[in-house]
């Protein structure tokens, strides 16, 4: 028994010294490499409804960008009203994912803004009748001309790319905490971060983007009633069953609903559901009050090629 | 020329082909590295990604393995879209490469996994460690204990301890939450062995150095290649430029003996003038342009009878075209005058340059600028003229000093008979006897005088003629000259010839040189006023040549004087006296017109008894043998 005592305390001393020994998260460098031209194309293309079949909605009808990003739906409303089959997840900081989607078919930006644009309850298009309309507007005629020489889907596809590139949120408040003002969080959202790293929730949610750099199975304590199979889908593999992209918590606060399926439309109950499924703890009221004021710090600033204009 | 240039065109090209190629395989050589590189750089991303798979289960960024992704990624796209990838010949390292491709897509994915089951190990072992302070059964710390070692220890059974976790039934909610937690990372560690397992068995690692190696191997052998190619081409170049150096430095040595010859040309003192076909100029030396007093520009393009003075008659003109245009060489004299009218004589030779084909490409003419000589040689005929006349002159002094002698005599008798004519008449003495004897007396003087007259009258008479005479006579008649000096100055005169020598040529000339000699002789020895005079004059046959000395006692010519002799007016004797042409004339005479030889020399030598001391002059003339047998007959005539 004492040989196990021992042994518990020396791995409980080993977890302390690696919790404090390593940065889990990063902040956000205000570093935005990206062709501001070329953002800028993207950012009317982006907005353009002549990228859906029907004319009657853009990219940024379900990724409303003066927000936070997603458009606050359970699910979104493709041409003639369609309904999609999960929770549109935050354009915002999805350059830093490290997969697309929340099942991760598209490796990056660029295969994932193909996939709108095709799928039938959103977008519902294709790039030759994109094109074809598009090329009736001089304006993107010149532009494209000027920038790319060529008007083609893959210089379309890029500007939208190189505009969503520019889609980072900036100097939250956290981002500051990690950058040095060490006094800029309350105490309580100091408590909240000890307990999001002490409760586990940074085993997933890590690095620069908080999230969005692994899969996780929705319900790893607890089995999660979902009819999404997430990961599965693309690997048709029965341990990926309800896998899914772990989502970023940057700008979490502005997000609502949450989760894939948007079962949870306050922070607070996502929350609750995270500690109890994922964490596998019974969560305490002050605690996720904590927590939750801590995810508040989360919220950016708009990016800038929004605020410029 | 043409050999120069192909030699030019094929350095330029293949210069210009080796920096191509040079540059080529350069490229070539960089993607290869960059190839490697990307190699190197799998190799190094995917140590990093096993260096996660088998790191303890922590906390984790995997910010860090997103980012080793993209960039295996990138290196596998850089790799796929390198012009070499496209172009590799070996077949198989493409399909090794796509199959290495495959198998990080497989590795990847199964990372994916990892990373998920690590997190949950991670926040389990975190969670756990929270409920286990609550734990009163020791049952649970012994399962606790167990589940917390089961990757340290082999023998610890994931299914008894399954079972265990079965077996037990949790009395609250801690317990069943602990039951929770130890199931999950049970559950987990099953599958994170698997995973490993999984990843070993795909052995990336393997793969990707045994694709190293393959790639390296083919790099090497498309190295030698180019190697080769390079060394090759290096080769042909430095032989080329052997070529071409060889071919320069024949060039340049042609080059520079054309320019030698140039030089040569130029600075001739010869005029050098080079025509074209029709003969006109295309080049001119400089010594002709400075003689000729043109510049070059002047002449250039001119026809050459621009320089013709009008003294050469048109038909050598005439001659030399036709010599010249038919392609021989023509050799002859000009006469042309320069800028300022002065005349030049010019000896010339003029040939015409033939090409391959045998016609007439230009004409070269080198002229020798002989106007000094022509004036040197007519100033020294009119010298020559000069001399022979005041040679001339002394033979006329002494011709007319001889008549004045001896027409003294019969001078002074006309001159007695006419005035006893006249005394006698006077008187009225003058009888026929006296008169008869008077005139008769007169008469015979004037006869005489007239036959001396007619004497020297012969004398001129030959002139200058070429005549056959024999040397007794033309001793003779040079006596005959200075007579009455030998008789003057108490002389004995000594004839002594062998036999008769015939000559042919100017007798006159002959006897002027013998007049000469013996006048010399006299003047000496009437300076010595000494008793026994003697002139020796003596001709015999002495090896197939006439011998002619002529001697005196007169006691000889000092050293001194002997050397200038043969100088023209040199003379010993007074002013007045000499002209100083004697000796210089004789010898010319001699020498050239007689195909002769003179000698002066001192002489010691005994005659009757007596020592003597004197000037020896030896003539020598070859003899004419045809001339010595046909003479008899023509001498009767004489």
């Amino acid at each position: 028994m004492i040989i196990y005592g021992m042994k518990k305390l020396l791995l409980l001393l080993l977890f302390i010294l690696e919790l404090f020994s390593k940065e889990l998260v990063t902040p956000i460098n205000v570093i935005y490499d990206y062709d501001e031209r070329k953002a800028q194309l993207g950012k009317k293309l982006f907005h353009d409804k002549r990228l859906s079949s029907d004319n009657s909605i853009s990219c940024s009808s379900c990724h409303i960008l003066n927000n936070g990003g997603d458009d606050n739906r359970e699910v979104s409303i493709g041409v003639k009203n369609r309904l999609g089959s999960v929770n549109s997840p935050t354009i915002f900081n999805s350059r830093f994912n490290f997969v697309q989607f929340w099942d991760g078919r598209a490796k990056d930006l660029t295969e994932q803004a193909m996939g709108p644009i095709h799928n039938p309850v959103e977008m519902d298009s294709s790039f030759p009748e994109i094109l074809e309309k598009l090329k009736k507007d001089k304006y993107y005629i010149q532009e494209f001309k000027d920038i790319y020489k060529e008007f083609t889907k893959e210089n379309l596809l890029d500007a939208i790319v190189e505009f969503e590139k520019a889609l980072v949120t900036p100097n939250s408040k956290f981002d500051k905490y990690l950058m040095g003002e060490l006094d800029i969080l309350t105490k309580d959202e100091l408590e909240g971060y000890s307990l999001f790293k002490d409760l586990g929730c940074i085993s997933c949610h890590n690095g620069i983007n908080i999230g969005g750099n692994l899969f996780q199975k929705m319900g790893v304590m607890k089995e999660y009633k979902s009819d999404s199979l997430g990961r599965y889908n693309v690997t048709k593999k029965d341990e990926d069953k309800y896998f899914f992209k772990v989502p970023s918590l940057r700008n979490i606060a502005r997000t609502s609903p949450y989760f894939h399926d948007a079962s949870k439309s306050n922070l607070r109950d996502a929350i609750e559901v995270m500690i109890e499924y994922q964490v596998g703890l019974i969560p305490q009221e002050e605690d996720i009050i904590k927590i939750e004021k801590f995810l508040k710090t989360l919220t950016g600033n708009l990016p800038p090629i929004l605020v410029d204009r | 020329m043409k050999k120069n240039y192909i030699i030019s065109i094929f350095f330029i090209i293949l210069v210009a082909s080796l920096i191509y190629k040079i540059l080529d395989d350069n490229k070539k050589v960089n993607a290869f590295f960059s190839f490697h590189e990307n190699i190197s750089e799998i190799i190094i991303i995917n140590n990093d990604l096993d260096k996660f798979i088998n790191a303890p289960i922590t906390y984790k960024n995997f910010d860090s393995i997103k980012i080793n992704i993209i960039n295996m990624k990138k290196n596998f796209d850089s790799i796929k879209k390198s012009t070499i990838f496209e172009n590799l010949r070996d077949e198989k390292i493409k399909k090794d490469f796509f199959s290495l491709e495959e198998t990080f897509e497989e590795k990847i994915e199964i990372v994916e996994r990892l990373k998920s089951t690590n997190a949950i190990l991670n926040n389990s072992f975190r969670n756990i460690v929270k409920i286990v302070p609550s734990l009163k059964d020791s049952d649970y710390l012994y399962l606790y204990t167990n589940v917390l070692l089961i990757n340290l220890n082999p023998e610890i059974s994931y299914l008894s301890l399954l079972d265990n976790i079965k077996n037990l039934s949790p009395k609250d909610q801690i317990e069943e939450l602990f039951l929770l937690h130890a199931k999950v990372l049970l559950k987990e560690f099953k599958k994170l062995k698997e995973l490993k397992e999984q990843i070993k068995a795909l052995s990336f690692k393997n793969k990707v150095e045994k694709f190293s190696e393959e790639y390296s191997n083919y790099t090497i052998s498309l190295i030698d290649e180019v190697k080769v190619t390079i060394l090759i081409m290096i080769f042909l170049l430095t032989l080329l430029i052997g070529v071409f150096l060889f071919y320069s430095y024949i060039v340049l040595k042609d080059k520079i003996e054309l320019n030698r010859f140039k030089n040569a040309l130029e600075n001739s003192d010869n005029f050098i003038i080079v025509t074209d076909k029709n003969k006109k100029i295309k080049y001119i030396n400089s010594n002709m342009l400075r003689v000729m007093g043109y510049k070059k520009s002047d002449v250039i393009g001119k026809d050459p009878s621009f320089f013709r003075s009008g003294f050469v008659s048109k038909d050598i003109y005439k001659e030399m075209n036709k010599t010249i245009y038919s392609g021989k060489k023509w050799v002859g004299e000009f006469i042309n005058k320069t800028k300022d009218n002065k005349i030049i004589y010019e000896k010339a030779s003029i040939t015409p340059i033939l090409n391959e084909k045998g016609e007439i490409e230009e004409f070269l003419g080198i002229k020798l600028d002989i106007t000094h000589e022509r004036e040197m040689l007519n100033s020294l005929k009119e010298k020559d003229h000069r001399l022979t006349q005041q040679a001339k002159l002394v033979v006329m002094n002494e011709i007319l000093n001889s008549i004045a002698h001896q027409w003294r005599q019969p001078l002074s008798v006309i001159s007695t008979a006419t005035s006893g004519l006249r005394l006698n008449k006077e008187y009225e003495t003058l009888s026929d006897e006296v008169f008869d004897e008077l005139t008769k007396s007169i008469m015979s003087s004037s006869s005489y005088l007239s036959t001396t007259i007619d004497n020297f009258k012969s004398f001129f008479k030959t002139g200058n003629e070429l005549t056959l005479f024999d040397l007794d006579g033309s001793f003779d008649k040079a006596y005959k000259l200075v007579e009455f000096k030998i008789a003057n100055n108490k002389i004995n005169y000594v004839f002594k010839s062998d036999k008769k020598y015939f000559i042919k040529g100017i007798e006159n000339d002959l006897i002027q040189v013998f007049v000469n000699l013996i006048s010399n002789s006299i003047e000496a020895l009437g300076n010595k006023k000494e008793d026994k005079n003697y002139i020796f004059i003596e001709v015999f046959e002495k090896n197939n040549k006439i011998i002619i000395k002529i001697k005196d006692n007169a006691n000889g010519i000092s050293e001194k004087n002997m050397s200038k002799l043969f100088q023209p007016y040199f003379t010993t004797k007074h002013e007045s006296q000499g002209t100083g042409m004697g000796v210089y004339m004789s010898n010319e005479i001699i020498t050239k017109q007689f195909n002769g030889k003179m000698i002066i020399n001192n002489l010691e030598y005994i005659f009757d008894k007596k020592d003597f001391k004197g000037v020896e002059v030896t003539i020598i003339l070859p003899i004419d043998s045809d001339i010595q047998d046909g003479k008899k007959s023509e001498k009767k005539s004489d």
